[in-house]
């Protein structure tokens, strides 16, 4: 069995149940026009993108791109710092986010619920809004914080424009991930297992240390090389954090080589293809972490685990977990806020520096962040209601039908998570720029961008609930006498509705705030959220992106409010949506 | 459907492999219309896959299955009808009642996806049924809102709204307490006695399975152990898994010293011991063979005074445990642990001496391999 769905697969014998009976010709060639899909979505631009990289100028085999990628001064740094991001954002989020989910879930701390919840916010907002965010709090001339220091008599202290500024956005932003998966593991954890330890003698804190973290550690390290992957497709953090500092990482290196004029398609494909195998390396491996135990973070019913008594350091950790919570999302949002409301940004406070202006600015006057909004709420509305229902197909035949070949369509549904924006990005401008489909200039590059990046998403968010369906109820259809076709519509689609709810919320919210891709495909008056907010970043308008950024964040919660409302939504496909 | 039922349901062959493994191997019964056959075993002896298969769920990798002589599965030729042509009444261990259907909309599925049905004869039918099950009243309720055991009434009804051509369960009764358990097996057998069509039940029960079943076929390893009715079984017991999984056992090593067509004289730890072939296949014993006795504890007979002739030993009562309707005592032979069982009011304290007695007909031999 290969990734995401193993658990799922695994589910039931019942599962091989439908491995023919379903095997109707109609099916199957169904079946196969949704794997030529898939590859026409995901490895035409790679193959496209590979070609690139090995042509020069002429169109000649040549592996020039590579030597440059490989030797120049410029891009040599941007590999390196690549991987030092990666490997300190995953070793930071891995501390972190495991310290969480301990405190959470296997301690008495006080206040774990409000820590549970808190430490899921981040989703809410992107590392984007969260890099602006630390601009305005801590860049050495005007961050909020190096101010309020100065007026305190010090002199600048903090300096965001830095690669461990850069780590340290990333880490706020992916810690929930870890906390997530490593909660999973905990929580799912029978507690026989750590019973057994203390009734052997061992004490709380040495069963903590010898039994529940190893068992953990599967989604420790799956965790870990979740936050690598994630950081190696950063753009956002990099592009407006290291950009001044003259820092370069792979994928802002990407966008330059793609965006100078002329452009070096070259240059920018063999860069790309570096990335892609960094990432698809992690991916590849922590598909074979996850391959070698079941590590689905749905569960629970089991009985409430033993809680380590803290004692009289309950509050030092509930005191560690409040500081991740002040960084991550107190600050972060307060100066968005701040920022929205105000006509200048200061330390020192008036009333008549308090304005709904920028909202204003950016709901009325602003032409590029009106068309943005619609366009974007256009793109996700009717781009999440396409993914989705691809998404329910592709589950219910790699999960159900398992058709010959469904364990390619499984992998072929889990590879974009590998997959940078900003390299698919590169791959789908070569591939749908010339006829005989030009969708180049279209909103719908977009379209076709967001649902290959995202379609992992709705796969997952489809496949566990498809796996909670126990196999008997759709048997139970066919023995009474229903086709598969009776039976898909009549007992799994329904009892599939508030699944494909979710699913369809996150991927509305993940698509109104997509940028990696977004930056390098979108075309005049074509813009999209996340892009106009980059583009009042480089013009300097903070206090209008600032509002911008708050909408965006309220359409966030709006949604997602809305689909906890209708339904199940559970924090883990959350998390995994709004990485 | 015009095929002619009267041959039943019939299974040849059957051979179902899970990579690599024998899930089923080589499996053939026959249940004709109107008789319930159980197939029991422990989990994994291929019970469930064998049902499976039966109901079309599963493709044998070799093996017919036909049903009035009419080839359902066929692996030589081809034939293979889905499951949902079936038309087998098939009710699950997990009930598999659809939660976001009401009680009626779950009995009338069949009948709705089959189409050919008016709206006031899919009503008129599916309200007998459920008063046939006796869920009356119930129709427009949730299944969520229904205890275990009306959920698997739902389900039973939903199996037979369609008139099925043979009813199938795949343990059916497990998930209930034991109290309903023994009152829903009564109605499964006379539901299934009413519409005289074949039924296969599969379980892991020994006590469900001789109570309902008119044949039942112990399985082990994808293989049959012995097949018969439950009276065979218990009583002749072709081997020893079989004896020891369809009730308790004393097995004792033995060496046959006396063997003549219908009776074999044995030494084994308790002594000499005189078997009563005549309702056994076993005959053609010679002597010096060596063969495994198997004792029902509740055929050892238990008295103070030493009884007359022979097939007798005495012992020391060791422990004794009361499990209601009678004691089962442990008791030491020359080192040698024997199970009794019996109902005598007259309580025997451990450590005391007593004599105890099993007829020649109560001492079955089985040919160890």
């Amino acid at each position: 069995m290969s990734l995401s769905t193993v658990d799922v697969a695994k589910h039931h014998v019942g599962a091989r149940a439908a491995q023919r009976h379903y095997s109707q010709n109609l099916l199957f060639v169904a079946h196969v026009a949704v794997i030529l899909f898939l590859g026409a979505l995901i490895l035409y631009p790679t193959l496209i993108l590979l070609d690139q990289s090995v042509r020069d100028d002429g169109g000649n085999f040549s592996l020039a791109w590579y030597v440059q990628a490989y030797t120049s001064l410029r891009n040599y740094q941007a590999i390196l710092n690549t991987l030092l991001i990666s490997f300190g954002a995953a070793g930071c989020a891995v501390v972190a986010g495991t310290f969480l989910a301990w405190a959470v879930v296997r301690t008495d701390m006080p206040g774990r619920r409000v820590v549970e919840l808190a430490s899921i916010v981040p989703f809410i907002s992107t590392p984007l809004i969260g890099a602006l965010a630390w601009i305005l709090l801590a860049s050495p001339q005007t961050g909020l914080i190096n101010q309020a220091w100065r007026l305190l008599g010090g002199g600048a202290f903090l300096d965001i424009y830095s690669i461990w500024g850069i780590i340290f956005v990333e880490v706020l932003y992916e810690t929930p991930l870890v906390f997530l998966l490593v909660a999973g593991a905990l929580r799912s954890m029978a507690p026989t297992l750590e019973e057994a330890s203390l009734a052997s003698g061992a004490g709380l804190f040495s069963t903590t240390l010898r039994v529940t973290l190893p068992l953990a550690l599967p989604a420790i390290l799956a965790g870990a090389l979740l936050v690598f992957i994630l950081a190696a497709e950063q753009f956002a953090v990099p592009a407006v954090l290291g950009t001044p500092a003259k820092i370069r990482v792979l994928t802002t290196s990407i966008f330059e080589a793609q965006s100078v004029y002329p452009a070096r398609h070259g240059l920018a494909a063999a860069l790309s293809v570096t990335l892609l195998a960094i990432a698809l390396g992690g991916l590849w491996l922590h598909q074979r972490l996850l391959g070698q135990r079941s590590f689905t973070t749905v569960s629970g019913k089991s009985a409430e685990p033993r809680r380590l008594a803290l004692g009289a350091l309950r509050r030092p950790v509930l005191g560690l977990c409040l500081v991740y919570l002040l960084l991550a999302v107190v600050l972060p949002f307060t100066a968005i806020f701040l920022s929205s409301i105000r006509t200048i940004w200061t330390a020192d406070f008036r009333w008549e520096q308090f304005t709904l202006g920028n909202y204003h600015t950016v709901l009325f006057a602003y032409p590029g962040a009106q068309r943005a909004i619609v366009n974007s709420l256009f793109i996700a509305a009717t781009g999440a209601t396409a993914t989705i229902l691809l998404c329910a197909f592709i589950s219910f035949l790699t999960v159900r039908a398992r058709l010959p070949g469904s364990k390619l369509l499984d992998a072929l549904s889990m590879v974009p998570m590998g997959f940078p924006g900003i390299v698919l990005a590169v791959g789908l401008l070569h591939a749908w720029i010339s006829p005989p489909l030009v969708l180049y200039g279209t909103i719908w590059i977009l379209f076709v961008a967001y649902m290959t990046r995202y379609i992992p998403i709705g796969v997952r968010a489809v496949s566990a609930s498809l796996a909670q369906i126990h196999p008997e109820l759709e048997e139970s259809s066919l023995a009474s006498g229903a086709s598969w076709f009776q039976t898909f519509r009549h007992v799994t689609l329904p009892l599939l509705k508030p699944g494909m709810f979710a699913g369809w919320a996150l991927l509305f919210v993940a698509f109104t705030r997509e940028l990696s891709a977004s930056i390098l495909l979108y075309s005049p008056r074509l813009e999209v959220l996340s892009v106009v907010v980059y583009d009042m970043y480089q013009e300097g308008s903070f206090r209008a992106l600032s509002a911008l950024a708050t909408v965006q964040v309220l359409i966030a919660i709006g949604v997602l409010a809305l689909a906890k409302l209708f339904t199940r939504l559970d924090h883990s496909a959350e998390a995994q949506a709004l990485r | 459907m015009t095929v002619d039922t009267t041959d039943g349901l019939r299974v040849e062959r059957l051979t179902k492999t899970f990579a690599g493994l024998h899930a089923v191997d080589d499996v053939s019964f026959e249940a004709a219309p109107g008789e319930f056959v159980s197939l029991l075993g422990p989990s994994g002896c291929g019970k469930t896959t064998t049902l499976r298969c039966i109901a079309g769920f599963e493709h044998p990798d070799d093996g017919r299955i036909t049903l009035g002589g009419a080839a359902l599965t066929d692996t030589a030729t081809g034939v293979f009808m889905p499951p949902n042509r079936r038309r087998f009444g098939m009710v699950f261990q997990s009930y598999a009642v659809w939660p976001h259907m009401t009680v009626f909309d779950n009995v009338a599925y069949p009948l709705t996806v089959q189409g050919g049905h008016s709206a006031a004869a899919i009503r008129e039918r599916v309200l007998a049924q459920l008063d046939m099950v006796g869920l009356a009243g119930t129709q427009d309720r949730y299944p969520a809102s229904l205890s275990g055991g009306q959920q698997q009434r739902v389900a039973l009804a939903r199996a037979i709204v369609m008139e099925p051509r043979a009813l199938l369960f795949d343990e059916p009764l497990s998930n209930l307490d034991a109290k309903l358990r023994e009152r829903m097996r009564f109605e499964l057998l006379d539901i299934q006695t009413r519409l005289a069509v074949p039924a296969v039940y599969v379980t892991h029960d020994q006590t469900e399975a001789m109570v309902m079943s008119r044949k039942v076929i112990v399985m082990k390893d994808g293989r049959i152990a012995q097949s018969g009715s439950p009276e065979e079984i218990y009583e002749q017991p072709a081997d020893r898994f079989v004896a020891d999984f369809v009730g308790n056992c004393n097995f004792l090593d033995a060496m046959v010293t006396d063997a003549t067509p219908d009776a074999c004289r044995v030494r084994c730890a308790l002594g000499d011991l005189q078997c009563d072939l005549s309702q056994t296949g076993c005959n053609g014993m010679s002597n010096g063979q060596k063969v495994l006795v198997v004792i029902r504890p509740e055929r050892v007979a238990l008295a103070d005074e030493p009884f007359g002739g022979g097939n007798s030993f005495e012992a020391t009562v060791r422990n004794r445990y009361f499990l209601g309707c009678c004691s089962e005592y442990l008791l030491d032979v020359a080192g040698l642990t024997v199970r009794a069982q019996t109902s005598t009011s007259h309580i025997l304290k451990p450590g005391a001496r007593v004599h105890a007695h099993v007829a020649s007909k109560d001492c079955k031999i089985i040919r160890e391999c």
